[in-house]
């Protein structure tokens, strides 16, 4: 004997770290990274550098085609589309990780319940998640919008009550195989209780799987805002978020493609740099 | 066969039961309120007071979810605020529209998403298996409007080779109708195809790698005969529950699918009835999607286990 083994013997997280590591230098992540970094720039200090203000409106200059001047071209107001696509980053940007983010904590917090606890508050709280797992997420978010009115903090709201049930399923089951190992087993004949064998022992260490669904999630969320405000339920006008900005010029889409091409454009290549982010992750925690 | 079927059947009845009550609790014990809806702002209160009275909204909220659930058991799904009709007749002759919509859109990408996701499964690394897991993953991701508005650019704008607008003129043959749903179907087979294709993969690799695939090759079967009798009937068994429980996922994006596309059938008519607070409409047009999913989640159950004795057998995971 000449080291002490590491705890937990079962997973060095030494090995685990350069794993991630290695991961992290992979092509895809940085192509997906390199992306998302732009965006988050965009909806931080966009405003600043955008060439001009994103909601004036010039009835002289509308619909125009894009050029040197409007690079992306002006929408049906005469407002400058580079401009709005550039700043539609930010709306966007804060709904969807804040929704991902309350989503994660009650279904990190319904998952370990549900994973540990045996008998009928674990099974209510099964079939109640069974249930809202068997609709549709969009169409939970599109009633709970509907019963509420549309606004930004209903969207929050409507996409974390969509994810909680998603992400609570992710939890238990990580729970349930980590519940069975000697460590939580030792923790529990210790005598320690119920919460903290919950919080200190068995949350560390179903960390990786809650992070890999939270980044699946948060590619999700962008999508389920685009597409609520794409659908009149999300963000409301003047925003230049580009679901809405989709929406708002869709019926002269055969006349002028510019002010919903390059919006959806955006729009595109967010979600596919979240995804490939959130891929390298998984690979990397797997 | 038979127990299982009934502890299927049960377990369905009681997630409807959930589900009913979970519908009805979002859209009534939130504040709303359709006397208002209908009559709009410049309304007087007794006058909107009198109208929910009419529409039984003022009782108590038991009194009216037994007798929404109670007549959904008769077959009587209500009356619509917004539509002055009975909700029975519009969710059917919608949910008749998106059948088409969604039949089209499965033929096309169940043989298409097999064959690619068995491609990639016996190809797993190279450069087929690379590019058609990518595509998949970016048809995932890219919301529907996007792609569906990305076809209508290509196909409908520049190069003009189909129409942008879903419906066919009043009367138009099963071609015509066919020719106006090419759009809109292939935007629901781009989002499809990555979660079949992804299944179908797994199964193959799966099965390639397993001990009975091993021993058909050492016994000194064809390359073909091992693929067709050994590795596809197994790999492609995990994929027709995931077929089946993408007919849930395929109405909510029919509702997005539908819009973009103007075309009329059961998710637009959901989309159509929010901004109204239609509620007796929505909770039953979105019962009538909790129905059609669980049933399609029972089906594919139901041919996994005709499929596999080990599911019909063993017990529930």
């Amino acid at each position: 004997m000449t080291t002490a083994v590491p705890y937990p013997p079962d997973a060095p997280p030494r090995r685990r770290l350069l794993t991630l590591r290695t991961a992290l230098r992979s092509p895809v992540f940085l192509v997906g990274a390199a992306v998302l970094g732009f965006w988050v720039l965009c909806a931080l200090v966009g405003e600043r550098f955008a060439p001009y203000d994103w909601s004036a409106t010039d009835p002289l200059q509308k619909n125009l085609s894009p050029s040197w001047d409007h690079l992306f071209g002006t929408d049906r107001l005469g407002r400058d589309v580079f401009s709005r696509v550039i700043v539609g980053a930010r709306d966007v940007l804060t709904i969807a990780p804040a929704a991902t983010l309350l989503g994660t904590v009650a279904g990190t917090a319904i998952g370990l319940l549900t994973g540990y606890l045996r008998g009928w508050v674990g099974q209510v709280l099964d079939r109640l998640n069974d249930s809202f797992l068997a609709l549709p997420f969009l169409l939970v978010a599109l009633a709970f919008v509907a019963a509420r009115g549309p606004s930004s903090t209903t969207v929050v709201l409507a996409i974390a009550v969509g994810f909680t049930p998603i992400i609570a399923r992710t939890v238990r089951a990580a729970v349930l195989v980590e519940r069975e190992k000697d460590y939580v087993v030792a923790a529990r004949l210790r005598g320690e209780r119920a919460p903290y064998v919950l919080v200190a022992e068995i949350l560390p260490n179903v960390l990786g799987p809650i992070l890999v669904e939270f980044t699946v999630r948060l590619g999700y969320a962008i999508f389920a805002v685009s597409t609520l405000s794409f659908l009149g339920a999300g963000v409301q006008p003047p925003s230049p978020d580009w679901g809405l900005a989709v929406a708002e010029n869709r019926g002269f889409f055969q006349l002028y493609w510019w002010p919903v091409l390059f919006p959806c454009l955006a729009i595109a290549s967010l979600v596919v740099a979240i995804n490939l982010v959130a891929d390298a992750l998984r690979e990397a925690t797997a | 066969m038979g127990r299982f079927l009934l502890r299927r059947l049960l377990s369905a009845a009681a997630t409807l039961l959930v589900l009913s009550v979970v519908v009805f609790a979002f859209l009534n014990v939130l504040p709303g309120n359709p006397g208002r809806a209908i009559m709009g702002n410049l309304a007087d209160e007794a006058a909107v007071q009198a109208l929910n009275d009419e529409l039984g909204y003022s009782d108590p909220l038991p009194t009216r979810y037994f007798r929404w659930v109670g007549g959904v058991l008769q077959g009587d799904f209500g009356q619509s605020y917004a539509f002055q009709r009975d909700n029975g007749p519009l969710i059917w002759d919608a949910l008749f529209e998106s059948s088409k919509l969604a039949l089209m859109a499965f033929s096309l990408v169940v043989p298409l998403s097999l064959a690619g996701g068995v491609l990639a499964g016996l190809r797993k690394g190279r450069l087929a298996d690379r590019t058609i897991s990518t595509v998949g993953l970016s048809g995932i991701a890219i919301p529907e409007f996007v792609s569906g508005l990305f076809l209508v650019f290509l196909f409908a704008i520049t190069w003009e080779w189909f129409p942008g607008q879903a419906r066919a003129e009043e009367g138009a043959n099963v071609l015509e109708q066919a020719y106006h749903l090419v759009l809109p179907s292939l935007t629901l087979v781009i989002v499809l195809f990555g979660y079949i294709a992804r299944m179908a993969r797994a199964g193959t690799i799966d099965a390639i790698e397993s001990d009975y695939t091993r021993t058909a090759t050492l016994k000194g079967l064809p390359r073909s005969t091992v693929l067709r009798r050994h590795v596809l009937r197994n790999g492609l068994v995990p994929t027709v529950a995931v077929v089946s429980t993408q007919v849930g996922y395929l109405i909510a994006g029919l509702a997005v699918v539908e819009t973009t596309f103007v075309y009329p059938g059961l998710g637009s008519l959901i989309i159509q009835a929010i901004p109204k607070r239609d509620f007796p409409l929505l909770q039953s047009a979105i019962l009538v999607v909790g129905i059609l999913y669980m049933v399609s989640t029972l089906l594919g159950d139901l041919v996994t286990a005709a499929l596999n004795p080990r599911v019909r057998l063993g017990s529930e995971g």
